[in-house]
């Protein structure tokens, strides 16, 4: 039968590795994205129209 | 009226990503791959990710964000924004009609897999798979011959399955879509991942792993393997469909939208190869044998998940369990899926029309309704593979084509560039604008004129149908004429589209015109 050989590792691997080192960047972008700017600005906003301003 | 937005950037990302994330990821990718080269495929594929995929995905959140701003969420509304031109919102009715299309078939398919996970969980499926009955199971269930509850399951799914598709649309953006996303993509990736593990550790995996990754460059010298990469690009990360553009709508005027956009490839990547690549096939080959997996490609995407599957797990050690967790998982994934082609069309008659989320909302369960019915009772006539040809092959590759040209040549490459990079998080490399210009549009073009070139003299010809006699509903016709009139109702869809949207704009004017008199 047709075994996984150094050429189909090859491949895996280098695919693998290209994903997972693209999700480890943009999760690490995305963490480290200043708190400030996810403050969720449409809650406050609501919060004050239910007050009147 | 005050439109929804994305209540954090987190939520957005999975809400595109489980929009990707879908059946393709699981059961198209694996056998692409495998049968066009192993891991050689991955060489045309990861090109036509780079110059197609992620410069189209990043494309249609820019022209998305920036119709947003003047209140719109769907293509006519957005392309209308863009263009300024009369005839640019015609062409993005097929931004609304293409995902509501694909809704109309893959709304009943998602509902099988409710009805599997049932039937996985109540043993069914186990009894089937132990009396070599597995082919008559499924065929009776999707002929609505099984019954359950006193009507057939197939029909008591789909209502459930349309009644939870159409709760969280009515909760909207914020409170359903994000909502849904948030908790589902986070369970799907734990049970893609359980999944992944427990196949590792299946004797003989290494000979499934090898049928699927070890390459094979002869077949890069075909032309088609080079069409079908892209194909699977294109399909796997719902770009030229329409959901991201809306989706991108609601996201804030400055918010980064170029790692957001990045970040939900990467995450569909990795269920797509990863996960994907690893689960179906090599399990197919470790029980069925290299000799056998061309008799069961013959079953296609259904038949792997829905008769391979099953017999898979029940050779494995806790199979009963694995198998309620990859209906379950296909599912969660095909939910995201169905709920981010529905939003372009509730945005349509919100956004462009003017009618209250309950009236958009009724209108497109009406039309999902009646449509729904003709892909279910049409099943065996050929219904869902021709309106997966229009909606989910054709449509896609044609707005695709039109978002890259409009973008880059009509709203301007270096305008495009300079919105796409604002607020954006991660430094863009400079070659991309050149990509986003020049290389996307033509590939894209290339695609569309080999595509006509070679198939769709096929298609108008009805190649693939017959005269042999079928039945829909109390009605017996040829095969042929019963595809002739569904197309017909498409094409009755898509003009009532492009009327709504000549009224719309038509009583816009007056308004305009009556509001500047006073």
């Amino acid at each position: 039968m047709n075994t996984l050989h150094i050429g189909g590792i090859i491949f895996m691997s280098a695919a693998w590795t290209f994903i997972v080192a693209l999700n480890v960047f943009c999760i690490s972008k995305i963490l480290r994205e200043n708190p400030k700017k996810i403050v969720d600005t449409q809650d406050i906003e609501s919060g004050l129209d239910k007050l009147g301003r | 009226m005050k439109r929804d937005l994305w209540a954090s950037k987190i939520g957005v990302i999975l809400a595109v990503a489980g929009s990707a994330v879908g059946l393709g990821n699981f059961l198209r990718f694996p056998v692409k791959a495998a049968t066009n080269g192993g891991g050689a495929f991955l060489i045309p594929y990861f090109i036509a990710l780079l110059l197609l995929g992620i410069p189209l995905a990043w494309m249609e959140w820019t022209l998305g964000r920036f119709g947003g701003r003047f209140g719109h969420g769907s293509g006519p509304g957005i392309l209308n924004a863009v263009v300024r031109k009369p005839w640019a919102k015609y062409l993005g009715s097929i931004g609304v009609f293409g995902p509501m299309l694909i809704f109309f078939y893959y709304i009943y398919i998602e509902s099988w897999l409710l009805g599997f996970c049932w039937y996985s969980l109540s043993g069914a499926l186990a009894s089937a798979v132990a009396a070599n009955s597995i082919g008559a199971f499924f065929g009776d269930y999707i002929m609505l011959k099984t019954m359950l509850a006193g009507m057939p399951a197939a029909l008591l799914f789909f209502i459930i399955t349309f009644v939870i598709n159409f709760i969280v649309i009515y909760l909207g953006v914020r409170r359903g879509i994000e909502i849904l996303n948030k908790v589902t993509l986070p369970i799907l990736l734990v049970l893609g991942i359980m999944l992944f593990v427990r196949v590792l550790f299946v004797p003989g995996i290494e000979h499934g792993l090898g049928f699927m990754w070890n390459p094979d460059f002869s077949k890069l010298l075909s032309f088609k393997v080079w069409l079908e990469a892209a194909g699977q690009i294109f399909f796997t990360l719902s770009v030229g469909i329409g959901t991201i553009l809306t989706y991108a709508s609601y996201v804030k005027k400055e918010q980064d939208i170029a790692l957001s956009s990045l970040s939900a490839v990467s995450a569909n990547e990795f269920a797509e190869v990863i996960l994907g690549g690893t689960i179906v096939v090599p399990m197919a080959i470790v029980v069925f044998g290299a000799t056998n997996i061309e008799a069961v490609a013959k079953l296609g995407t259904f038949g792997l998940s829905f008769q391979t599957m099953p017999v898979i797990f029940s050779k494995i050690t806790l199979g009963s369990l694995f198998q309620f967790v990859w209906f379950l998982l296909l599912f969660l994934a095909a939910v995201t899926s169905s709920i981010s082609v529905l939003q372009p069309g509730i945005s349509f008659f919100e956004d462009e029309v003017g009618l209250s989320k309950k009236k958009a909302v009724s209108i497109v369960a009406a039309i999902s309704l009646v449509m729904g019915a003709i892909a279910i009772f049409g099943l065996g006539a050929g219904a869902v593979d021709e309106m997966d040809f229009w909606g989910g092959t054709f449509a896609l590759v044609l707005f695709g084509a039109i978002e890259a040209v409009i973008f880059a040549w009509i709203f301007g490459g270096k305008r495009g560039w300079d919105e796409l990079k604002k607020g954006a998080e991660i430094k863009l490399p400079d070659v991309f604008r050149y990509v986003l210009q020049y290389v996307t549009p033509i590939y894209l073009i290339v695609l569309l004129v080999g595509y006509f070139a070679t198939e769709f003299i096929h298609v108008i010809n009805m190649s693939a149908y017959t005269d042999t006699v079928v039945t829909f509903l109390v009605w017996q016709m040829p095969q042929k004429m019963f595809i002739l009139l569904l197309r017909a109702a498409l094409v009755t869809l898509l003009i009532g589209i492009n009327v709504v949207i000549f009224i719309t704009w038509r009583v816009r004017k007056i308004d305009a015109a009556l509001a500047k008199q006073h």
